[in-house]
């Protein structure tokens, strides 16, 4: 569709409330086809707003969008909300930290695979067939058993990798994760980890993972970008950062960092991911 | 000097004081607030409590005898046929502040109560038609009040204007009665003090009042007030509701004399809408005008039901508008109506109303039913209304019992005559049938059946107007009983106020309290306060 | 919460729907019948709960209260509940401008005088109304009037759910607002509505007692739960008389087991 060169995002991003408060300032950002990008920043950092405003649901009479957000070089910031709601969940899919609070306690996991398919589609009849390779592809049963349970009978890896599944449904070009393994124990976070990892791999997906884990992005990521304070501050290699931190607060952010308990075996040149 | 020296001797004097002699207080409760301390505009019970306990008068109504005694006046001489009025005042009295009482005291009063300004309540009484009011000074110590017509029953009426000051100051705050105002807190209490300059002594020369203080403790409810009574926190209930009543006399409590002390003056009573301006439908307001009907309701009626079950047997069936109690007025020749449905029935049958299935229907086949208001809240008026229904049930009729709250009651009953029929009591506070003058003439606001008539609406109407004015003229007490009689005869005619009981007046007093000695009329206990005494 | 409650709880429920429906079969005497030579009788076998002080049956005008107040409370506390519903949930989805609009008039709602509100609208009603429409009346006026406080509440749950992850999560997957709202906010305001419900209902039994004083409400005879609570405003004679206070408990026990068998019904969903 796009030929190689055009990233799938490219940003130019200002963010401001109407109370005057600068949330964002200038930030760029650009995602190539199939890359990981890693948008690393402490809470409060104005992470999550970007990922509202990359979606065009900040609530507009309260926040100011300046800039741009070209998705596969179609500017999405001043698109009408009906042409934007197509592109939502068909070019570009969130995925959220805490799948307890994104699904609908009443609504069973068929009918949340249901809705997510009918947002783009008008053939009711097909999103069991839609939802099965990708289901299978997130290592869900595919069986009724399943489609009937509720949010609250499934386990919270189960429930993170239905997430990903709708978020997926429609092969959106761009996965926009926010935090989607902070709410998690240490083994669901590294398969989830993996999993995007390999839906990257095996499906072309570009992924932006907005995380406040320095560690975990460095080890999926092929680009690092460092946020504080509503801008980019640094931006570059995992092993490049991790080596040179340029910006004294990645400095400080790396040098905060737990040491791992195997360090003293480890060269200081070659990071985690390699 | 320094404050907390000054302090220390104030608490030290206090001290004094108060190991010398402990001041006693008289407890009990007024149900509002006083609406006014003006002693010529009182028209709620505890301004008139404040103005009978604070107020000196010329000649005071002894609540017991029902006769007149002398007070600031030593003596006095009705003349011309109850035009004139002639007093000697007591000598060497003083207003509470100091200020010297005198002729020119009772003459600015009198000015006062009679000018249009003021739109004194009280001086309603004393207006029995057009013209002004005289005072002359006719001595140092004597004044003769002149007016335009007879008054009947003039001296009686005195005993509701307390003398004001033309000198003091203070105004109308300089006061002659046993009592002062010396503290009160909206909403709580009212606390009064001896007057020092109060002119009355005990037979031994000792100056009256006995008591100190006397405390008013602002309680609407009457449940909290008998509650209040049984724990020892006041000493007076003057109107105790029946079942409470029946309660403090079970307990025999000690310390207490609970009394039933008989018919009260007051009568609970029901009338029709007969007014012209009401948006009646034809058909009710024939009915409501139709003596026959009024009477038939009547004596649907049963009276010693209500006396039982509503009253527990603390009330009186009423015949008319005055009580036995009142034996000076009272037309022994009534009898109060026995409840009786066959002749309700037959009345109705004289009257074209016939009966089908249960129902009572009007000589144009309209069934019949009415609605009956009555204020909410008081308990007794509620249950009256339930055996009222179903007494008239038995005739077939059916009734729509409507409780509200007192303004809107008075709204409809007093301006826009929205009601059908209406319960209320009617508080008599003396005995002379010249007070219910405002309410029997026909062009009276009072009158309410039919108020502020142009010229009678009814020939009996016209009679009674006649009958009153004729009455309120006359001198001769025995000429005035006859007139008033056959007004009473009249009204058990007629019906235009359907009387059902005079409920007893049902009091309870602390035994602490000496020289209670109550009454029929108001104020029951402690119309001779200033006589009473308290004992520890 | 073991079986056996549960199964009190709905037996107390059928009892309490069986005198809705049958109050008139199922009281031995009518609820305006004075049996004059007893009044304030104590119980016996004619009368299980004695006589009131007009000396009517006391257990009949419990049964027929029981069917007035149960019958109209809930219409009531319905028609509010439906009312605070929309108001608060159109306010909390819709533009600033209509919101502060909506909220405002919540507000004013509130604060208005209501006693000299509620008597004017007696004024308006004619004398000669039955008691029963009288109650009905009532029971509408308070649904109107109960709107305003739950409204809030659910206008500030509905807020709270357009910046919740649910929301946020729908509308990413391409879900139009409308089907958002659809979908998801009705199962969020649910419980929040179902707690209103429940909270106006008795509200609206002891509100519609103290209506009486304005001349609105369930008069005389007909009883109510509002009116038969009005008999034990003297604490004292609770002592004396025990069995007057019947009517408060057979209010308590019903909202306890409605409460009740809710939770039952909730969990197993």
């Amino acid at each position: 569709m796009n030929s190689a060169k055009t990233p799938v995002l490219d940003t130019c991003l200002s963010v401001s409330y109407h109370n005057g408060k600068q949330v964002l300032s200038d930030v760029r950002l650009s995602i190539g086809h199939g890359e990981i990008l890693g948008l690393v920043g402490e809470s409060g950092s104005g992470k999550s707003t970007l990922a509202l405003a990359l979606f065009n649901l900040l609530d507009r009479s309260r926040a100011r969008v300046t800039g741009q957000i070209q998705l596969n070089g179609r500017d999405l910031l001043n698109l009408p909300e009906k042409q934007m709601r197509r592109v939502r969940g068909s070019e570009i899919a969130l995925v959220l930290q805490s799948a307890g609070t994104a699904l609908n306690p009443v609504l069973r996991v068929g009918a949340h695979l249901k809705e997510a398919w009918l947002a783009h589609s008008n053939d009711a009849s097909k999103w069991k067939q839609a939802a099965a390779s990708l289901l299978e592809r997130v290592c869900l049963p595919c069986d009724e058993e399943f489609f009937r349970r509720y949010p609250s009978q499934i386990s919270v890896g189960q429930a993170q990798r239905l997430l990903i599944a709708m978020a997926l449904l429609h092969r959106p070009s761009l996965l926009v994760a926010d935090e989607p393994t902070s709410a998690l124990d240490a083994i669901t976070h590294a398969e989830i980890l993996a999993l995007i990892r390999e839906l990257n791999r095996d499906l072309g997906l570009s992924v932006l993972l907005i995380s406040h884990d320095l560690l975990s992005a460095a080890s999926l990521c092929s680009r690092l970008a460092i946020l504080r304070e509503g801008q980019i501050v640094e931006s570059g290699a995992p092993h490049r950062i991790f080596a040179a931190p340029e910006h004294p607060y990645t400095q400080r952010l790396i040098a905060a960092l737990p040491p791992h308990p195997l360090a003293a075996t480890l060269t200081p040149e070659v990071p985690i991911a390699a | 000097m320094n404050l907390s020296k000054s302090l220390a001797s104030l608490l030290l004097t206090l001290g004094l004081c108060v190991s010398l002699r402990a001041e006693s207080v008289l407890r009990f409760c007024i149900r509002s607030e006083p609406r006014t301390l003006h002693p010529l505009l009182v028209d709620d019970d505890a301004s008139e409590t404040i103005r009978y306990l604070t107020g000196g008068v010329l000649v005071r109504l002894n609540r017991k005898t029902q006769e007149c005694e002398p007070a600031l006046a030593s003596s006095w001489r009705v003349a011309a046929n109850g035009r004139q009025i002639d007093f000697v005042l007591r000598q060497r009295v003083r207003f509470s502040d100091g200020s010297p009482f005198g002729p020119p005291d009772v003459a600015y009063t009198i000015q006062q109560l009679m000018s249009p300004e003021l739109h004194s309540p009280t001086a309603d009484s004393f207006r029995t038609g057009p013209g002004d009011v005289h005072t002359e000074q006719t001595g140092p110590d004597s004044i003769r009040v002149t007016f335009p017509q007879p008054v009947a029953g003039l001296a009686a009426l005195f005993d509701q204007v307390p003398m004001m000051s033309s000198r003091s100051p203070m105004k109308e705050k300089a006061v002659l009665g046993p009592y002062i105002i010396e503290d009160r807190k909206a909403g709580s209490f009212i606390l009064l003090h001896r007057n020092p300059n109060y002119w009355e002594r005990d037979a031994s020369g000792h100056q009256l009042p006995h008591i100190d203080t006397i405390r008013l403790e602002i309680q609407q409810s009457r449940d909290s007030e008998a509650l209040r009574m049984r724990r020892g926190d006041i000493d007076f209930v003057s109107n105790l509701d029946p079942d409470l009543f029946d309660h403090l006399v079970a307990e025999k409590k000690s310390d207490l004399t609970v009394n039933d002390l008989g018919a009260s003056l007051d009568s609970e009573l029901i009338w029709f809408n007969q007014t012209s301006t009401s948006h009646l439908p034809a058909s009710k307001r024939a009915w409501f005008t139709d003596a026959n009907f009024r009477r038939a309701v009547s004596i649907a009626i049963d009276r010693d039901e209500i006396c039982r079950i509503v009253y527990r047997g603390h009330a009186t069936p009423a015949a008319g508008p005055v009580s036995p109690s009142n034996h000076a007025w009272y037309n022994s020749h009534l009898d109060a109506q026995k409840s009786s449905i066959e002749v309700a029935k037959k009345l109705l049958a004289s009257g074209g109303f016939r009966e089908a299935d249960g129902k009572l229907l009007d000589r144009s086949g309209n069934p019949v039913e009415f609605s009956l208001i009555s204020n909410s809240g008081n308990r007794n008026h509620e249950r009256m209304l339930a055996i009222i229904q179903q007494d008239l049930q038995k005739l077939g009729i059916h009734l729509n019992v409507v409780t509200l709250d007192f303004a809107s009651l008075i709204e409809r009953i007093t301006r826009t005559y929205d009601y059908e029929a209406c319960l209320m009591s009617l508080t008599n506070v003396g005995i002379d049938p010249n007070e219910q003058m405002n309410v029997w003439l026909s062009s009276a606001g009072n009158h309410q059946w039919n108020p502020n008539q142009k010229t009678p609406a009814t020939p009996w109407e016209a009679r009674i107007d006649q009958l009153m004015t004729q009455q309120a003229a006359a001198s001769n007490p025995a000429v005035r009983k006859k007139l008033f009689d056959e007004v009473q005869m009249i009204v058990q005619e007629q019906h235009p106020f359907i009387y059902l009981v005079h409920p007893d007046v049902l009091a309870a007093y602390s035994k602490k309290v000496h020289n209670v000695n109550p009454a029929l009329l108001r104020p029951q206990l402690y119309w001779n306060v200033d006589k009473q005494e308290i004992t520890e | 919460m073991t079986k056996l409650t549960r199964r009190l709880a709905a037996a107390w429920l059928l009892v309490a729907l069986l005198v809705v429906v049958g109050a008139g079969q199922l009281a031995p005497h009518s609820y305006d019948r004075i049996f004059s030579e007893s009044p304030d009788a104590q119980p016996s076998k004619d009368h299980l709960l004695g006589t009131d002080a007009v000396s009517r049956d006391r257990f009949s005008r419990l049964i027929h209260g029981t069917r007035i107040s149960l019958g109209f409370a809930p219409l009531g506390a319905f028609l509010a509940t439906l009312v605070a519903g929309c108001i608060g949930a159109l306010s909390g989805l819709s533009k600033p401008w209509v919101d502060r609009t909506l909220m405002f008039s919540c507000e004013l709602f509130i604060s208005l005088p209501w006693m000299f509100l509620l008597i004017s609208a007696r004024s308006l009603m004619p004398l000669n109304t039955t008691p029963v429409a009288s109650v009905a009346i009532t029971f509408l006026l308070l649904g109107l009037l109960g709107w305003a406080g739950p409204a809030r509440i659910v206008r500030a749950r509905t807020r709270e759910w357009l910046n919740s992850d649910q929301y946020l999560f729908a509308r990413s997957l391409g879900i139009s607002r409308r089907r958002a709202f659809l979908i998801h906010l009705p199962p969020v305001l649910k419980p929040v509505l179902l707690a209103q419900f429940w909270i106006a209902i008795p509200v609206f039994i002891l509100g519609e007692a103290n209506l009486s004083l304005v001349g609105l409400g369930v008069s005389d005879p007909l009883p109510s739960w509002g009116a038969l609570l009005r008999d034990m405003n003297r604490p004292e004679a609770l002592l004396e008389t025990p069995w007057i206070i019947t009517p408060l408990l057979v209010l308590v026990a019903t909202l306890i087991a409605v409460q009740t068998v809710l939770r039952t019904t909730r969990s197993q969903t």
